[in-house]
């Protein structure tokens, strides 16, 4: 299954807290597992959104009959994934 | 008291006041921009909380910088002048440049060369270091987690009740409150490094001893200069308020300066000096990620990585270099 990219955004943050706690002081290392645990959360939550986001989009059914001059899809289609979009 | 120790407390009380001016935007920024306050009651309402926050905070912070930086032994009237030189030097040329540094980070890299230069590598206190290096990362992470987690709050409990636009009314009201924690949280981290400053200069000198806290007339005229800062500063960048600031929602204003000022605070409770405009910088791009990745201004996000980088090695080496004369002199 595809993993969306605020999941692993998500889980990049929780990996870089823990990779932190040998160097934090350890009077400070629960600001890192929480950081973690949040994030991890997040992650987890994001996952099961977009997976059940998936599961809702109705299925591809029955195959359409051909057309002879087919509507051009839409430009605004997969605008979230097209780096030229970003800010 | 010298004539040194005066000349170098106006140069730790000026660089304090650049703080404040460099920074006021972030304070005001988003209050301004969503028409909650005009922006001269917003100038005024983030420089009275600057100073207030000495009622709010003790002065953790500025223990840390006196004492967990670099040994207490080593400082004197030159390696504070050339820690300070460095740091200020540091801040306008990465201004000049554009790059979003951290003048906390500069002072603390300024110090430790300024006193490497003087003493080598024994002068400085590892245990301090890290810990102040650790959170230069760690914090804009919180501050960005708790944007999020503030937004989906703030969404998942008032957005299913009311349409957004009600919403966002409501809110403007809520961006008083929460531009008034930011700047208070920014005071008391900010104003605290120059107290420590001033506080090893007078340990230094003599004229406090070792175990002493810093003086009230010190916390006053520290607060009393980032306030200031503030306030001036805000005045300059009121004229570009319509083009530079984000395009945040009042309810997005409020979770990402709430969620900054939550962090700052809480740095400044444990005694360690943190980048406010790294953390409300992580908030943002924390408020941001709820709509989706592609909203946040990434090239921003990734010139936070570089400041992060380069600021502590570019403060060390300028302050080194500003040590040397007086290294020739006294040798």
């Amino acid at each position: 299954m595809r993993i969306g990219r605020r999941p692993l955004f998500f889980t990049a943050l929780a990996l870089l807290s823990l990779l932190l706690l040998e160097p934090t002081p350890a009077h400070l290392r629960w600001v890192n597992l929480g950081s973690a645990a949040l994030a991890m959360f997040w992650a987890v939550a994001l996952f099961l959104e977009d997976r059940s986001m998936l599961r809702s989009r109705p299925g591809p059914g029955p195959e359409p009959e051909p057309v002879e001059h087919p509507e051009p899809p839409s430009p605004s289609a997969g605008a979230e994934d097209d780096p030229s979009t970003r800010a | 008291m010298t004539i040194w120790v005066v000349i170098i407390i106006a140069i730790a009380l000026a660089f304090d006041f650049f703080n404040g001016f460099h920074d006021a935007a972030n304070s005001i920024a988003t209050v301004v921009s969503t028409r909650v306050l005009s922006p001269q009651q917003a100038v005024v309402w983030a420089a009275f909380f600057n100073f207030a926050a000495f009622l709010v905070f003790g002065t953790e912070v500025a223990a840390t910088i006196a004492n967990d930086v670099v040994n207490p032994e080593v400082l004197n009237n030159a390696v504070i002048f050339a820690g300070l030189v460095g740091a200020v030097a540091w801040d306008i040329l990465t201004w000049w440049i554009g790059l979003p540094t951290s003048s906390s980070h500069a002072l603390v890299g300024a110090m430790a060369g300024a006193a490497v230069a003087q003493s080598g590598w024994g002068a400085l206190i590892a245990s301090g270091l890290q810990e102040i290096a650790v959170f230069i990362v760690l914090s804009p992470i919180v501050g960005l987690l708790l944007g999020f987690t503030f937004m989906v709050g703030i969404y998942w409990f008032f957005h299913r009740r009311q349409k957004l636009e009600k919403l966002n009314r409501g809110f403007r009201v809520g961006q008083l409150f929460s531009a008034a924690a930011f700047s208070l949280a920014h005071g008391a981290n900010d104003a605290q490094k120059t107290m420590g400053i001033i506080l090893a200069l007078l340990i230094a000198n003599g004229v406090l001893p070792t175990d002493a806290d810093v003086p009230l007339w010190v916390v006053l005229a520290a607060h009393t200069a980032i306030a200031l800062g503030t306030l001036f500063g805000g005045w300059r960048i009121v004229h570009t308020m319509g083009s530079k600031i984000t395009k945040l929602q009042p309810a997005q204003g409020m979770a990402a300066e709430s969620a900054a000022a939550v962090t700052i605070m809480g740095n400044t409770l444990a005694g360690i000096p943190v980048s406010t405009t790294q953390t409300i910088t992580g908030a943002i791009v924390g408020v941001g990620s709820t709509h989706r990745l592609s909203a946040v201004r990434w090239g921003v996000a990734g010139q936070v990585v570089w400041a992060w980088v380069l600021t502590i090695p570019g403060a060390f080496v300028i302050s080194y270099v500003a040590y040397l004369p007086f290294k020739a002199v006294t040798s």
